[in-house]
């Protein structure tokens, strides 16, 4: 399918790539655009983010331990109805910590909800995501930044 | 105001703390999808079925005390978020584990009733505190 005539049937997939594109660049402020002001983000494992100015704040820090190497969604189905559109992807993501060669790779899934906004656009209200693959695996990423946030002295000695 | 009757909202957490799967899985929709975390997605009844099947071999769910609700109705959907905080009573071994959740959950108006479209949840403790139901399953196992 052509992206003109995605965006003709499925008017939220351009800003799901602006999305995926955003994150990828490690770009803060693009992310933050495509959500609504009263945005909730639920990223597991991490208290709820209220709002857009909460949510940059956690992307800043975020990108400050970490960079998406790679970041695909191999499936997606969105549900529209009035101005609101319930969308389910997959994920399969390898990030790579700051400062090392090592990469993380994870598979998941996004809950997202998108609502239409006074001038058309369509933008992220509410989104949740978690990992399908066994604790330890992908979501050593949180592991691996409590390591990071430890003194080094206190990691050698262990 | 949405002509529909109210949410249901504790209805999952009423089934699953009864264990009660026909319950559970009358709450879906047929065409439900269910992502726990560090789990496969599952798709319709059957699968969600089974996976409550499966995990109230292993756990029952002690209590739970909802800390944060919203619910917003548009048309023949609603757009529910809920925070819990949950204790999990394993069945074989092992010491009650204590969860702090959130839900994400879509209900759709269908055949009079609202029924759950998408469900997904996730914890907001580190990694090897709450969610260690999932090595608890694995000592469980490794003791029978």
């Amino acid at each position: 399918m052509s992206i003109e005539a995605a965006r003709q049937n499925d008017p939220v997939f351009i800003n799901r790539q602006r999305f995926i594109d955003s994150l990828k660049a490690g770009d803060v402020e693009a992310v933050v655009s495509l959500t609504t002001p009263d945005v909730v983000i639920m990223s597991p494992n991490d208290s709820t983010l209220y709002g857009q100015d909460e949510f940059r704040e956690w992307l800043g820090e975020y990108f400050l331990s970490f960079r998406f190497a790679a970041f695909t969604e191999p499936e997606r189905n969105i549900v529209l109805n009035g101005d609101f559109g319930t969308e389910t992807t997959t994920y399969m993501i390898a990030i790579t910590p700051v400062g090392s060669r090592s990469r993380i790779r994870d598979d998941g899934r996004f809950l997202t909800i998108w609502k239409r906004q006074p001038d058309g656009e369509w933008k992220i209200w509410q989104m949740m995501w978690n990992s399908s693959k066994p604790i330890g695996i992908g979501t050593n990423r949180y592991m691996w930044r409590v390591m990071q946030k430890k003194p080094r002295a206190q990691r050698s000695s262990k | 105001m949405s002509q529909h009757p109210e949410v249901p909202h504790l209805a999952l957490l009423e089934g699953s703390k009864a264990g009660d799967i026909d319950l559970l899985v009358s709450t879906f929709t047929d065409d439900a999808v269910m992502m726990p975390p560090n789990d496969t997605t599952l798709y319709g009844k059957e699968e969600i079925r089974a996976w409550w099947a499966e995990y109230f071999q292993w756990f029952q769910v002690g209590s739970y005390v909802e800390t944060d609700h919203d619910v917003t109705v548009a048309g023949e959907q609603a757009f529910q978020r809920m925070s819990l905080s949950i204790i999990i009573v394993p069945k074989r071994r092992g010491a009650r584990i204590r969860d702090e959740i959130r839900t994400l959950t879509v209900w759709r108006f269908d055949d009079g009733a609202w029924k759950v479209s998408h469900h997904m949840w996730n914890s907001t403790n580190p990694v090897g505190s709450g969610t260690t139901r999932y090595l608890n399953k694995i000592q469980q196992r490794k003791n029978t």
